[in-house]
């Protein structure tokens, strides 16, 4: 019963992060943001998981590190799309790579394996990369 | 003496006070000022009868729009007149050419013979063409298509099984060395820690995670080889119709028109 009420609780929190915590940091959500994202979620409860984890490390962890992905989405935020698009195992794994193709040599390959390079105010040039 | 003297003067009043049509739209076309280009030229489209001003008209309105990169808008200028003459056609599968709808240039019926080129490009980007294909065409179109013909395509198995055996060897095969390399590293450096605590100092705990983060990104760099490789040609592909695009942009990709 309490693992019900837990999963509840955590749900409704996930659901609040959703809304009040942006997509990005900064303000990019509002350009970048996909509505077809919210269309094709992967309906499983298990995604609760790894997305609460993720919230948990952009609120509390990622905010330390500062401004040091390559990519917009930033690799959290793209793990976070992938799982809600691909499901868990799928989009872990997505996130896995896309973290190990997050590295210096990532705006070398803009315009031949990634479309273009973006300016996005409060985090710089990052190479645009959507799940 | 006086008579003809005022009627000289009124025909040169004339003349100067009412220049052509065209003058002005054509001033804002060459300054690049398409937007209010496109509201003269509509004005002058309000204005007159003439079915043969009006399809000129039209189409520098699609030229207008072409130059302002809205090819959507262009292509519904030029779909309007695609069928009155060989050049209002070019202008029309120059426009679905550049925003990479193959398919549909393919669907279309090819009204004028000279217009074939665009057909046979589309055919080519849409991997749909050998190269016996180009055999009786101009210079340039074989040019691309031979330069097309020479992209290499990757085997994602190869890469899957290369990454398999020597991790990041996959993405060096899929010309990624950067993300090879750091791939490596992933899996190396806790596979290291693994064995430190496996044979080293004995660490049960330890051990385990580091293996676990070893699998995981042994496991992101399996799938990022396949993905790599999958996507290569289709990218490679990208880049070269963005070269020529440029280096034939006076020769094939410039739109048709005159005022």
């Amino acid at each position: 019963m309490s693992l019900l009420i837990n999963l509840i609780l955590s749900t409704m929190l996930l659901s609040n992060f959703m809304v009040e915590v942006p997509f990005e940091k900064g303000d990019t959500q509002k350009i970048y943001y996909d509505e077809k994202y919210d269309k094709n979620l992967v309906d499983n409860s298990l995604n609760i998981i790894p997305l609460l984890g993720l919230r948990v490390y952009q609120k509390f962890i990622s905010p330390g590190q500062g401004e040091v992905c390559n990519f917009s989405p930033s690799c959290s935020n793209y793990m976070f799309k992938s799982i809600r698009k691909y499901g868990i195992v799928m989009g872990f794994i997505k996130g896995i790579d896309r973290l190990q193709r997050c590295n210096l040599s990532a705006k070398t390959y803009a315009y031949i394996f990634y479309d273009t390079i973006v300016f996005i105010e409060n985090r710089g040039y990052k190479v645009l990369d959507n799940p | 003496m006086k008579r003809y003297f005022i009627f000289i003067f009124f025909i040169f009043l004339f003349i100067k006070v009412l220049p052509n049509d065209y003058d002005f739209a054509k001033f804002l076309f060459e300054d690049k000022d398409y937007y209010r280009c496109i509201t003269e030229l509509k004005r002058q489209f309000f204005n007159t009868d003439d079915t043969k001003e009006k399809e000129k008209i039209t189409n520098l309105i699609g030229v207008s729009y072409f130059f302002m990169n809205d090819f959507n808008k262009a292509e519904e200028s030029f779909s309007k007149i695609k069928n009155i003459s060989p050049e209002y056609e070019k202008n029309y599968f120059l426009t679905l050419f550049l925003q990479k709808n193959f398919q549909k240039i393919l669907n279309e019926n090819l009204t004028y013979e000279e217009n074939r080129k665009y057909f046979l490009l589309s055919k080519l980007f849409f991997n749909k063409a050998k190269l016996e294909d180009f055999e009786n065409t101009d210079s340039e179109i074989k040019e691309i298509a031979q330069k097309y013909f020479k992209i290499k395509k990757k085997n994602p198995y190869l890469a899957l099984f290369l990454s398999a055996i020597l991790p990041g060897s996959g993405r060096f095969y899929s010309e990624r060395g950067g993300d090879g390399v750091f791939s490596f590293f992933t899996i190396a450096t806790p596979l290291v820690g693994a064995l430190y605590y496996k044979f080293v100092n004995e660490n049960r705990t330890n051990f385990i995670v580091t293996v676990s983060l070893a699998s995981i990104f042994y496991a992101g760099e399996l799938y990022g080889s396949y993905n790599s490789a999958k996507i290569y040609f289709e990218k490679k592909v990208g880049v070269y119709l963005n070269e020529i695009k440029n280096n034939y942009s006076d020769i094939l990709f410039q739109p048709y028109y005159s005022f």
